[in-house]
This record gives C-alpha cells, sequence and structure tokens, in this order.
C-alpha cells in the first residue's frame, strides 16, 4: 500500500529537475568578456591632500583586435583620486564604462610622491586582492607624474603597457642594467631585513602633450617616447637614489642576473674593444673572521670578442688573456662602484648581504638582525670575477692593421 | 551493511586522498610562519613519526576484524557507557566535516568566487558528496582509481612547471633557528591529518585482506604525507618562508605564478582541480564514516537515509563553526591538536584496551 | 521569510525522499530516528536561518581545551 503523501515518480523527478535549475545555472560571479574592462597597466602615486591617485590604462578591445583600426588610441586611461587605494579603484566605476578586470595586469607605475612616502600600503591590495596575480612587474616613474606614463602613446607596439613590459624584460636580458622586479619580489625584500629592493625606472622623453595623442605614432620617430631607466635603490619601503647605469650592471653581476651584455674598454694602442658577455654566474659567502664579517662575491663571466677598434694581434694567446684581464677589471670596477655607492651614499644592502650572512652563520646573524644598516656600511666585501672570452666571431683579425 | 568492499590498493588510494584533502590548503602557512625555512622539515618529521600511530591504527583495525569503530565501542563498553564514547567519536567527524566544508567553502570564496554567499558553495559540495556517499563504499573506491592519476598527474604539472622559479637560497640556514620550533610546527601536520586517520575505523572493516590493507594504510599516509611535504617544500623554495607564511592559501599562490616560457600562465584554477577532488574525497569518507557510524549507534538497518539530514546539519555547522577565518587559525593553532589527540589517540586507545579486555573475557568463558 | 519557505521546503522534500521508503520497509524504528533526525538538522537550519546568535560547538570545545592547553604549554 502506498502511502498517501508518499511522491509519485513524476513528483520526485520534478523536484530534482527545480533544484537543479536552481543551483547548476552558475552564473552566480560570472562576468562576460564584454563587461570587463581589461587593465593592463596601473599608476599609483599621492597628491597634494595626500590622497591616492589611480591611473589604469584599459585596452581598447574594438581597436586592438580589428584589421581596419581608426582614430581611437588602442588603449585608454582613467584616473580617480581616494583616501585608499581601494576606494579609488572602486571610485574608477564612474569613470569606467566596464568594471576594471585586473587578472592579465602587466606592470604598475608607481609615481614619485608614493615611493619617497614609503609603498607598503599601495602595495598591501595589489597583493591582497585575490584578482591580482603575483607576476605583473612593478617600476617606478623617473622625472614624470605617473599619468604622463601611462598615457603616451607607443609606436609599434599598439598597447603601451606591453611595450613597456617587452622593453623591461629585453633590457633586462640584452643590456643587464635594469632588473624586473615581480610584486611578491618586491614584497619578499621590503619585509626581509638583511635585503633591501631596487625596482626599475621609466623614463618619459619629449612633449607629455604629444605623447597622449595618435600624432605621436604617426610619426616615423616618435617624438614623446617611454625608455627603461637603471635601478632605484630602496631602503625599507622609500626610494632613496638611483644607481647610474654601470652601477646598476654591476648590481646585476653582482647577483648573477647578467644574461648578455657589452663590456668595453680602451685598447693598449689608440682605440677600443668590446666584448660580448653571453652568461654570468654569481655566488656570495660570508666568513666571520674574529666576530667580523666578511663577504665575497664570486662572479664567472664568458663571453665573445664583440667588436675590435683598434690594432691587436688576436691570433696571439696572450692578447686574449690580457682581454679577460682587463674585461674581469671593467666588471669588478662597476661592482665596486655600485658597492660603494650603496654603503657610503645611501647605507642601502641591495645586495642582500645580511641574507648572506643568515644563510651561512645564522647564530652571528641573531646578534645583529636589528642593527644591520649600521653594520652595513662597513661591511668588508671581496669582489673576484673570472671572464673567460671563448671566441672572437667571425673575423680572426681586426679590420685595422698596423701601418 | 550491503556488500560493499574495497581492495587494499582502493583504500591506499582513499588514504592519500584523505591525507592531501584540505590539508594542501592549511599545513604551508602555520609551519612556514612557526618553522620559517625548514617548514618542509615541520612536516617530513611527523609524516615520519605518524607512521606509529597509522600502525597502532592499522594493527587496531586487523582486530577489529569486521566490527566498525562504533561497533567494537558498544561491544566492548556496553549499550550506555559504549554509546557514549561513540558519541564523542561522532561528533568528532560531524565537526571535523563541518570544518573541511568550510576550508573549501572559505577557499571558493576568497580566491575565485568572493560574491557568492558561502551556504550556497557548501550546499552545492555537499550535495556532490552526499551524491558520493551514497552510492556506497565500493563507488567511492573506484572512483579515487579514476581520479587518482588526475591528481598525480596536475601535481607534476604543478612541481614541473614551477621548478624554473626555485630559489635554494630561500632553504637555508638549514636548521637555523634550532629545532625547537620544527617540533612545535610540526604538531599542526600531527592533528591534520595525522590523527584524523582515526575516521578509518569506520572504513577499515570493508577492506578485503585485512594484513595487505594494514600495510596500504601505512603506504597511503606516507605518500600523502610526501606529497604535503614537497608542497611546502616548494612553497618555500620559490616564495620564501616569509611570503609562504603571508599567504592563506600559498599553494594556490604557487600555482598563480606559473609562468612557462611566457605562454602558459594563468593556469592556476587546473591546479585547484587538486584541492577539489582530494577534499571532495576526504568529505566522502568523513561523510559515509559519520552516517554508518550514526546508523551503527541507532542499530539502524542502511546509513543511506541518514545522509540528507546529516547534510542539513552540517551545512549549518560549517557556517556557525567559526565567524571570521582569523577563529579559525586560532582555533587550529591552538586547540585542534589536544582535540585530535584525545579523539584520534586517547579514544581508540581506551576502546582498544576495553576491547582486549573483553574478547579475552569472552573467549575464557 | 524566503529562506524560511526553501528550508521547509527542502525539509519536506527530504522526508518524502527518505521517509516512505522506510515505512514501506516496515523499518518503524529507522524511520523514527529519521524524522527526529530531520527535525533536529530543521530546526538548527530555521535557526541559524533567522541570525540568531547560535550556540558555537567550537566556543565549547575551546573552552573545555583552555585549562589542558595553559597546563600544555607551561
Amino acid at each position: 500500500m502506498r502511502h498517501p503523501l508518499a511522491p509519485h515518480g513524476y513528483v520526485k523527478w520534478t523536484l530534482v529537475w527545480v533544484v537543479m535549475v536552481l543551483t547548476l545555472t552558475g552564473c552566480w560571479s560570472s562576468r562576460e568578456l564584454d563587461e570587463l574592462g581589461v587593465a593592463v597597466a596601473i599608476g599609483v602615486d599621492k597628491d597634494e591632500d595626500d590622497r591616492y591617485v589611480l591611473s589604469v590604462q584599459i585596452i581598447n578591445p574594438s581597436e586592438v583586435a580589428s584589421d581596419a583600426p581608426t582614430t581611437r588610441p588602442p588603449v585608454t586611461l582613467y584616473t580617480t583620486t581616494g583616501d585608499t587605494l581601494f576606494q579609488a579603484f572602486r571610485n574608477m566605476t564612474t569613470h569606467s564604462p566596464r568594471k576594471v578586470y585586473v587578472s592579465q595586469l602587466r606592470m604598475v607605475v608607481l609615481g614619485p610622491e608614493i615611493v619617497n612616502e614609503g609603498v607598503t600600503p599601495a602595495l598591501d591590495l595589489l597583493y591582497r586582492n585575490h584578482e591580482f596575480r603575483p607576476t605583473f612587474f612593478v617600476t617606478v616613474a623617473r622625472d614624470a607624474s605617473v599619468s604622463d606614463i601611462l598615457s603616451t602613446l607607443t609606436p609599434y607596439e599598439r598597447i603601451p603597457a606591453k611595450k613597456l613590459m617587452d622593453s623591461l624584460i629585453d633590457t633586462e636580458e640584452n643590456l643587464g642594467i635594469t632588473k624586473s622586479v615581480t610584486i611578491d619580489n618586491l614584497i619578499a625584500d621590503v619585509r626581509s631585513n638583511g635585503k633591501e629592493a631596487v625596482l626599475p625606472g621609466i623614463l618619459m622623453e619629449g612633449d607629455a602633450a604629444t605623447g597622449t595623442s595618435t600624432t605621436n605614432v604617426e610619426k616615423v620617430d616618435a617624438p614623446t617616447k617611454l625608455s627603461i631607466d637603471g635601478l632605484s635603490i630602496f631602503r625599507g619601503d622609500q626610494l632613496v637614489g638611483w644607481l647610474k647605469e654601470e652601477e646598476s650592471q654591476g648590481y646585476n653581476y653582482a647577483t648573477g642576473t647578467v644574461q648578455s651584455t657589452i663590456e668595453t674598454f680602451a685598447c693598449d694602442n689608440p682605440g677600443t674593444l668590446s666584448v660580448e658577455i653571453l652568461r654570468s654566474n654569481a655566488s656570495m659567502d660570508a666568513q666571520l673572521r674574529s666576530g667580523k664579517p666578511t663577504i665575497t662575491i664570486r662572479v664567472e663571466v664568458e663571453g665573445n670578442v664583440g667588436e675590435v677598434d683598434c690594432v691587436i694581434d688576436l691570433s696571439d694567446d696572450d692578447k686574449m688573456k690580457d682581454i679577460n684581464k682587463k674585461t674581469e677589471e671593467v666588471i669588478e670596477k662597476k661592482i665596486n662602484a655600485a658597492i660603494n655607492v650603496t654603503q657610503e651614499e645611501y647605507a642601502s644592502d641591495i645586495f642582500g648581504f645580511g641574507n648572506v650572512i643568515h644563510r651561512n652563520h645564522p647564530a652571528y646573524w641573531k646578534q645583529i638582525k636589528y642593527d644591520w644598516k649600521s653594520h652595513f656600511s662597513e661591511l668588508e666585501v671581496k669582489t673576484d670575477v673570472k671572464v673567460k672570452i671563448r671566441r672572437k666571431g667571425k673575423s680572426t683579425q681586426p679590420l685595422q692593421s698596423e701601418g | 551493511m550491503g556488500n560493499h568492499t574495497i581492495s587494499p590498493r582502493q583504500f591506499m588510494y582513499l588514504v592519500i586522498l584523505f591525507t592531501v584533502g584540505s590539508s594542501i590548503l592549511i599545513i604551508p602557512t602555520p609551519t612556514a610562519a612557526m618553522a620559517k625555512q625548514d617548514a618542509w622539515l615541520s612536516v617530513l618529521l611527523p609524516v615520519s613519526a605518524g607512521t606509529l600511530i597509522i600502525w597502532f591504527l592499522s594493527t587496531f583495525g586487523r582486530q577489529l576484524e569486521n566490527k566498525t569503530f562504533v561497533e567494537a565501542a558498544i561491544f566492548a563498553f556496553g549499550n550506555w557507557f559504549g554509546r557514549l564514547l561513540s558519541f564523542f567519536y561522532l561528533s568528532f567527524i560531524f565537526i571535523l566535516g563541518a570544518l573541511v566544508l568550510r576550508n573549501i567553502g572559505d577557499f571558493m570564496t576568497t580566491q575565485i568566487m568572493p560574491d557568492t554567499p558561502l551556504q550556497f558553495t557548501h550546499i552545492l559540495f555537499l550535495l556532490v558528496v552526499i551524491f558520493g556517499a551514497r552510492q556506497g563504499l565500493e563507488v567511492i573506491g573506484r572512483s579515487s582509481e579514476i581520479f587518482i592519476p588526475w591528481i598525480f598527474l596536475l601535481l607534476f604539472f604543478l612541481f614541473f612547471s614551477i621548478s624554473p622559479q626555485i630559489n635554494l637560497d630561500n632553504l637555508q640556514p638549514i636548521l637555523g633557528g634550532g629545532i625547537k620550533p620544527i617540533l612545535s610546527s610540526s604538531l599542526t601536520y600531527l592533528g591534520t591529518p595525522l590523527l584524523e586517520m582515526v575516521i578509518f575505523l569506520m572504513v577499515f572493516p570493508y577492506v578485503k585482506e585485512k594484513k595487505k590493507a594494514g600495510r596500504a594504510w601505512i603506504l597511503g599516509a606516507l605518500i600523502g604525507g610526501l606529497i604535503l611535504t614537497l608542497v611546502t617544500l616548494f612553497s618555500v623554495l620559490v616564495m620564501g618562508s616569509d611570503l609562504t607564511a603571508l599567504n592563506a592559501y600559498p599553494s594556490y599562490e604557487l600555482a598563480k605564478k606559473i609562468n612557462l616560457a611566457g605562454f602558459l600562465e594563468g593556469v592556476e584554477i587546473i591546479v585547484a582541480i587538486i584541492w577539489m577532488l582530494t577534499i571532495f574525497f576526504k568529505l566522502v569518507i568523513i561523510y559515509f564514516a559519520c552516517s554508518l557510524g550514526t546508523a551503527n549507534f541507532l542499530n539502524m538497518e542502511d546509513y543511506r537515509p541518514l545522509l540528507l539530514p546529516t547534510g542539513m546539519g552540517m551545512v549549518v555547522l560549517s557556517i556557525v563553526a567559526y565567524p571570521d577565518v582569523a577563529y579559525f587559525e586560532a582555533f587550529l593553532g591552538e586547540t585542534w591538536f589536544l582535540y585530535a589527540l584525545t579523539h584520534g589517540m586517547l579514544l581508540p586507545l581506551i576502546i582498544w584496551a576495553g576491547f582486549m579486555i573483553k574478547r579475552a573475557h569472552t573467549e575464557s568463558s | 521569510m524566503w529562506a524560511i519557505i526553501a528550508i521547509l521546503i527542502v525539509a519536506g522534500a527530504i522526508f518524502f525522499m527518505e521517509v516512505p521508503k522506510l515505512k514501506k520497509k516496515k523499518q518503524i524504528k529507522d524511520m523514527w530516528y529519521v524524522i527526529i533526525l530531520l527535525a533536529l538538522a530543521t530546526a538548527a537550519t530555521l535557526y541559524e536561518s533567522t541570525g540568531m546568535e547560535t550556540p558555537n560547538p567550537l566556543d565549547f570545545i575551546q573552552s573545555v581545551y583552555a585549562p589542558i592547553r595553559s597546563w600544555f604549554q607551561n
């Protein structure tokens, strides 16, 4: 006997259907592509009233995707202010027709005000919010406002953020005067006791007003350009200065981040000789001698003869050894210049010597950890560079010959 | 109770999935906060020490023959006291279930769908779990065979594709803070998942070839523990101990950092399948054990009618269990180990002793 | 209001999915257990949905273990 209240088969199935329809639509937090403004670069700075100024560079999808581009720019820049960075982000809705989507973010440009004041408050949101991947690069605007940099249109690569990112990586890989820093590297360095942060700079050449118009990219030689600059030095979360180009290179040699670059020096005869560096390796060690730490930096470099503008006998093995030695001297000089300027002028341990001491002598590190900044300036650092020039290109001898 | 039996191999898979489930999200952060660069040691250490616990549990399981833990408790201590002890055991499983459910809910709402209310994530996830538990142990065991290769494949993918970003300096100085922080942070791993293994005493009676099954239990716990060690190790190797401790879900952050030659990136959601699957299996086992135990407790014919009412209760508990994430972190750090110790070690010891005495008594008379 | 209706619908659905089957199989005792557990779960859900402060078993566990914990730490 069936219970009068027991459901028939179809009642049960209807229930199942209703439940499924209600739950399996799966669109609760869905956001379709046509509702999103894809942000590729973000600029953060502060204004006179100590409010955050947020600039977001958003892709114009119709301009980037279409085969017949119009005169409209490929990206749009929106700028808002807010008491906090998060507030500035939400204020964005009053300007942008679409909700800003930041998972595809390529680059964050920090403005001059905020790097002088301290970057940690701005970094928190960029690391806490779930939409940010920790893979974007952080840079500093040098001698220009963030919004000027982010509103400059670039030739060849239509999306300026992409151009900046590519240039940054290229400069790092082929010239070694800068270093790409992702947000989590930056946070780790800022928070670490034994290492200070560095950030690459972005320079703008030319007039800001021209850069923001599409006429900028209609010329063969764009009047306003963006370029990657050397490294900035931080102490804690504040910017304290900039490394010169050679010093930036020295820094990269010491930390082993140089992949490829050029070293040039004067020959014995008038003229110069350039060496192409192909790869480099660096290691640091800390020794304790009578209670005082010494750091030894060992750098191994491999390269080829790249360009010879002087008279030299390249078939002579002694001459090749001489080239090795001279290259070593040049690199050593760069490294020492970088160390000197950070020790004497800025007292900022960007090399991470403190971390080296921590790794090699944890007990000693514990004693001086909180007093590291004062110890750093008196730290003795030795550099030991080994260069191996392997080949000399297609030519066996310089084009210039004696006589 | 039904003719569901699983093979020792399937049992081992379930143990692996249970070990990895939800611990893969929970373990790295507190261990890295306490043991710093030695976090991986504070997982590896209890993994090896835990073999002893598993060995005891599996020996006990073999002596129980075909009795579940609750049946054994009632057999050993009689209708009233035995049921009282079983009640503690069942409440432990129930609370653990609610917490594991909340873990996946918290993860989803923190990292993937912040606008979706917690309840709905919980209800949807639990519906699948109930469906799985309703199918019985045999189906659970067989589906673990289907999914375990995927878990290993995805783990391999995660480790492989993040390996270019490894920095060995992050591990030094080894033992720089001494052995003490390692020991105290290894309690985290002992509490979850090692002492939670007592739940398998509800499943063990249904495993064929008890001797092999005991070994499978130990082996499964070892493999699962090694996976968790590797996850912690890679988190510290790639991000350093400071950022690992700073992240609520370091393993997901690890997946977010995957970038192979500039073209393979943004694949974290694929890696997240690892914890979706492992937490699913962990919950299915918890759920099966909880309703089966309740059915034993009430002397019922079948556990299946209990699944849905239990589910309602579990969703409520998972919501009210803690008001905010900080409460959970404190609970996990301060109380959970002791709670798991009394229920995962002391309780089985008591019941084992009672069971042995009672069995010797019945045999002699 | 809607929450209460939804909970009652769900509880009713569970009731009709489980109880008649048990009755048919003449497992009357089991049927009552299911009904009681379902009623308890529904009551808890309803109570929670009203937004009133729900007693939390974790608070209870923490207060039980607090003395052991402080002893453990010393």
